[in-house]
């Protein structure tokens, strides 16, 4: 039988004259069909991170052996995710803890080396015990000498003291399934990580390693250890290994240029010889960040590196390096700061190709309390016998075995950082992908938010607009992104956007920070206010020379938001634009002057301190940079 | 009436007077050996060849599996010695922990029993307010930017503006500020942390479906409109049963110690100086001593 398919010819008729026109509906509205470049759900188009997420990416716990042999036995990786996540926690000095908001993630980055020692010894665990200096150190901490065996593990320094593989992977276990317990995707995010403590001479060259992925993978490697290497080239390829064998991801973040002695970001390998583009390469991929500001010191840059800028002078630990071994000469700055690396990398771009210091800025604690605290007002200190005591103030941190001058005291340290990511959801892959691609930045310990997106087509109407991430987005990219190839006669423009934390101390200013290469190959740096609060002007050289002034109450420990403001805005396109020099731009928001630890610690307990004290300070926030590259 | 059972003091200590003697009875050098004797069992050896052979893949030596049992017969003996001379007595540590450890054994009875829902439920009920599900609001806000001096006429006109003009997109009335312009079923802690203390409190008097205002929050005031919105009430069960069954677990091991406690305290006379007595906080157990 053959099958014949046959119309009505009205209904042929029909559909003819429907696909010649617009169909006309019943009311008689025209139905327009969508542009092709327009798709039914409005949202794939809106797929941009529209909220920051704070986080802490460097926090010790009981498990790395400097926190629990000197005694930190209590806060181990379990209450650490735990008070990250709001709930009271006990320190180990028996006090109540709590943050006033939750952070959005925390990575538990313990010291890879002897990883475990001190909770393992604490359970008698026979991976310590089978060791004969492990059993010696676990006689002395159940004989109540634990301090005598914290001192002689220290003394071993970079060399390994002994070896328990078994150790190292139940103690990494251990922290791994922490994490997996507390990782609740899309509410609070436990990165898997440890740090690499890697200080030559006493020369901080300390990493801290983050892991993409979950357990499943994180589990079949241990942490490589300065045991392992002092060389960070080393721990690259480990990290390549890992890559390569699981399919996962690592990142890793340096810290404490500023405890270097002139090792940090130095133009050379490990062991002196020259670099090559292999070594480039590999920095730029591994190290798409920099920890510029922690307990231990603020690394953005130096008054004797940037002699101009009057605010350089904040949280600088500047006397020596991480052990107090050998002091601290004006030759190594250059290779200790963040600003002056940035400005280094513009011109080692020319030589290797690639920009082996492009890198964002973070902050983070780097407590070994397992508390996450970075608020002057809820400072739980460094380490445990730094938390809040009416003596704190006078305790030393590091004390130097060559010079008393060269000590790491407590007054010295600040109530620092944290880091902030702009991030599409709140779950280990979106915030590890944009700590990767620089869309994070960094904060002196406040929950500051800054944002900022550069372009060649903005305009001051874009600042008014209430589509702000979105214009940025379409005409611009955001922090850590480049700008290439001006088009004609075009200058660069920046949106920038910062608010205060909800409860947090008024904004005093933004400011774009500015590094070139000139065409002879010398760097420069030039900083421009771009928002000040209050009727105060910019003047014609781009700065604001008026100090906001100060409120601050000192032994009342409080401050008044009557100066600054909640929320300062900018447009600001650059006027010295010169399309032909490679360059970068990172913003800098200063809050006004609010009550330190020290002023809080006095407060509470009734202290009059020494005359100098720090007591106020100007927290501030600094995002990663945009660069602009003329190829 | 089994719930009863299982919470009387008496039943707790029956049972963990009989665990105790249980622990003493297995106690390894107990009854039945010399006092110069110590007896190695199967067991032990067992335990030491496994335990190495799990970390080192491979049997041990003889000489390592003596070396081994060494270190545990060493410890036998000094521990032997030592509680000949008494030097447990005077020492706080060795106090401390075995006073400790009797603790721990009532804590362990109340670990080991897993609660019922039925119990849990009754706890719940008993501590409401430990366990409630915060207030939640779906609503829309309009920044006004302290630095521009609205007058009052002004919030009123935008008021006007804003209730009349239904369909249009109310961001565009609102000074920038980064604050969401629109939060979803969020809980009133997370308003609070987002606009500062009492935010959330100024919304519970704020009408549903019309834009409402001005609101104080830390940065400035808001105009509102809230388009949904669920009170506050008591947590059920199935969502905080981890919790309850964590307070619980706490609840119950305080219970357990206190009822030793007791239990071993009234079996002892404590006799006190009375020249020390109007120093003392007058309890019924001291008023009890000082008539001894």
């Amino acid at each position: 039988m053959r099958f014949q398919f046959t119309l009505p010819a009205s209904l042929c008729a029909f559909l003819l004259a429907a696909l010649a026109s617009p169909i006309t509906l019943a009311q008689g509205a025209k139905f327009e069909p969508a542009p092709k470049d327009r798709i039914y759900s409005p949202y794939p188009a809106e797929n941009f991170p529209r909220r920051v997420y704070f986080g802490d990416t460097h926090l010790h716990t009981s498990y790395s052996t400097d926190a629990g042999m000197a005694g930190q036995e209590k806060v181990g990786p379990d209450e650490a995710y735990r008070f990250a996540k709001g709930a009271v926690v006990e320190s180990q000095t028996g006090q109540k803890a709590r943050l006033r908001a939750p952070l959005d993630f925390l990575v538990v980055a313990d010291h890879a080396e002897l990883l475990g020692l001190a909770p393992f010894i604490r359970k008698s665990d026979p991976s310590v015990l089978n060791d004969p200096l492990g059993k010696k150190w676990h006689d002395m901490v159940k004989a109540g000498k634990g301090y005598d065996a914290f001192i002689e593990w220290l003394n071993f320094g970079s060399e390994k003291p002994f070896d328990s593989p078994e150790m190292t992977k139940s103690a990494w276990s251990e922290i791994v399934d922490a994490a997996e317990k507390h990782n609740q995707p899309g509410a609070f995010t436990a990165f898997i990580g440890f740090e690499w403590t890697s200080h030559p001479d006493g020369n901080n060259l300390h990493r801290v390693v983050i892991f993409r992925d979950g357990g499943d993978k994180a589990k079949q490697v241990v942490p490589f250890s300065a045991y392992d290497s002092e060389a960070p080239e080393e721990l690259w390829k480990y990290m390549d290994r890992y890559e390569q064998s699981t399919g996962g991801r690592m990142l890793a973040i340096p810290h404490n240029g500023n405890l270097s002695n002139g090792r940090f970001f130095e133009k050379k390998k490990f062991d002196g010889s020259k670099w090559d583009r292999n070594y480039v390469e590999a920095r730029a991929k591994r190290e798409p960040l920099v920890e510029i500001t922690q307990a231990k010191g603020t690394g953005e840059t130096h008054p004797y590196l940037s002699p101009k800028d009057e605010f350089a002078d904040f949280g600088l630990l500047d006397k020596t390096n991480l052990q107090g071994s050998a002091p601290k000469t004006n030759d190594m700055l250059a290779n200790e700061y963040a600003r002056q690396a940035l400005k280094d990398g513009l011109a080692l771009q020319e030589t290797y190709g690639t920009n082996p210091f492009k890198f964002g800025l973070i902050g983070s604690t780097d407590n070994h309390t397992g508390l996450a605290t970075s608020a002057e007002n809820n400072w739980f200190g460094k380490a445990h016998f730094v938390e809040p005591s009416p003596e704190r103030y006078k305790d030393v941190l590091i004390k130097s075995l060559v010079d008393p001058n060269l000590n790491i005291s407590a007054v010295d340290l600040q109530a620092s950082g944290l880091v902030a990511v702009w991030a599409n959801e709140n779950t280990r892959p979106a915030l590890f992908d944009a700590m990767e691609r620089k869309e994070a930045y960094g904060t002196s310990g406040t929950r500051l938010q800054v944002r900022v997106f550069g372009g060649w087509d903005f305009s001051e109407d874009d600042l008014a607009s209430s589509e702000f991430a979105k214009i940025g987005y379409d005409k611009g990219v955001p922090m850590g992104g480049d700008l290439k190839s001006a088009p004609n006669g075009k200058a660069p423009s920046f949106l920038v956007r910062a608010m205060r934390e909800v409860e947090g101390g008024n904004l005093d200013r933004i400011q774009v920070v500015k590094g070139w290469l000139d065409k002879d190959g010398k760097t420069h740096e030039r900083i421009y206010d771009v928002a000040v609060s209050g009727d105060r002007k910019i003047d014609s050289s781009g700065r604001c020379r008026t100090a906001v002034g100060n409120t601050v109450n000192e032994a009342d420990a409080s401050f008044t938001n009557t100066i600054g403001a909640p929320f300062l805005q900018a447009y600001w396109k650059d006027p010295d634009f010169n399309p032909e020099e490679k360059a970068f731009y990172y913003i800098r928001v200063l809050e006004i002057p609010t009550p330190t630890w020290l002023a809080h610690d006095a407060k509470y307990y009734g202290l009059k301190m020494p005359k100098g004290t720090r007591l106020s300070s100007q927290e501030r926030a600094y995002t990663s940079p945009i660069w602009y590259n003329p190829s | 009436m089994i719930k009863k059972i299982i919470k009387e003091p008496l039943l707790h200590f029956a049972v963990i007077g009989g665990l105790v003697f249980a622990l003493y009875a297995t106690a390894p050098g107990d009854t039945g050996i010399g006092e110069k004797q110590i007896a190695v069992s199967a067991q032990d050896i067992e335990r030491h060849v496994a335990l190495f052979e799990r970390k080192w893949q491979r049997l041990p030596t003889a000489n390592e599996l003596s070396a081994l049992l060494e270190n545990d017969i060493r410890e036998e003996i000094f521990y032997r010695e030592a509680l000949a001379l008494g030097l447990d007595r005077d020492d706080a540590l060795v106090r401390r922990r075995l006073a400790q450890k009797m603790e721990f054994i009532s804590a362990d009875i109340a670990q080991m029993r897993r609660p019922s829902d039925e119990e849990l439920q009754t706890y719940l009920d008993s501590n409401p307010t430990a366990f409630t599900a915060q207030a939640r609001y779906h609503f829309e806000q309009v920044y006004l930017d302290p630095a521009r001096r609205y007058s009052n006429a002004d919030v009123l006109e935008l008021l006007g503006q804003l209730r009349a003009a239904a369909s249009v997109d109310h961001r565009q009335f609102s000074d920038p500020i980064m604050l969401p312009a629109q939060l979803v079923d969020t809980d009133t802690q997370t308003i609070d942390r987002t606009f500062g203390e009492g935010f959330a409190a100024a919304l519970a008097n704020a009408p549903t479906g019309q834009w409402h205002g001005p609101i104080q929050s830390s940065y400035g005031m808001h105009l509102v409109r809230i388009a949904s919105h669920q009170p506050g009430r008591n947590a059920k069960l199935v969502e905080v049963r981890d919790a309850v069954e964590g307070a619980w677990r706490q609840a119950e091991r305080k219970q357990a110690q206190a009822a030793l406690y007791q239990s071993l305290r009234a079996q002892y006379q404590v006799l006190i100086p009375e020249a020390a007595h109007h120093l003392l906080a007058p309890t019924e157990v001291q008023v009890e001593v000082a008539a001894e």
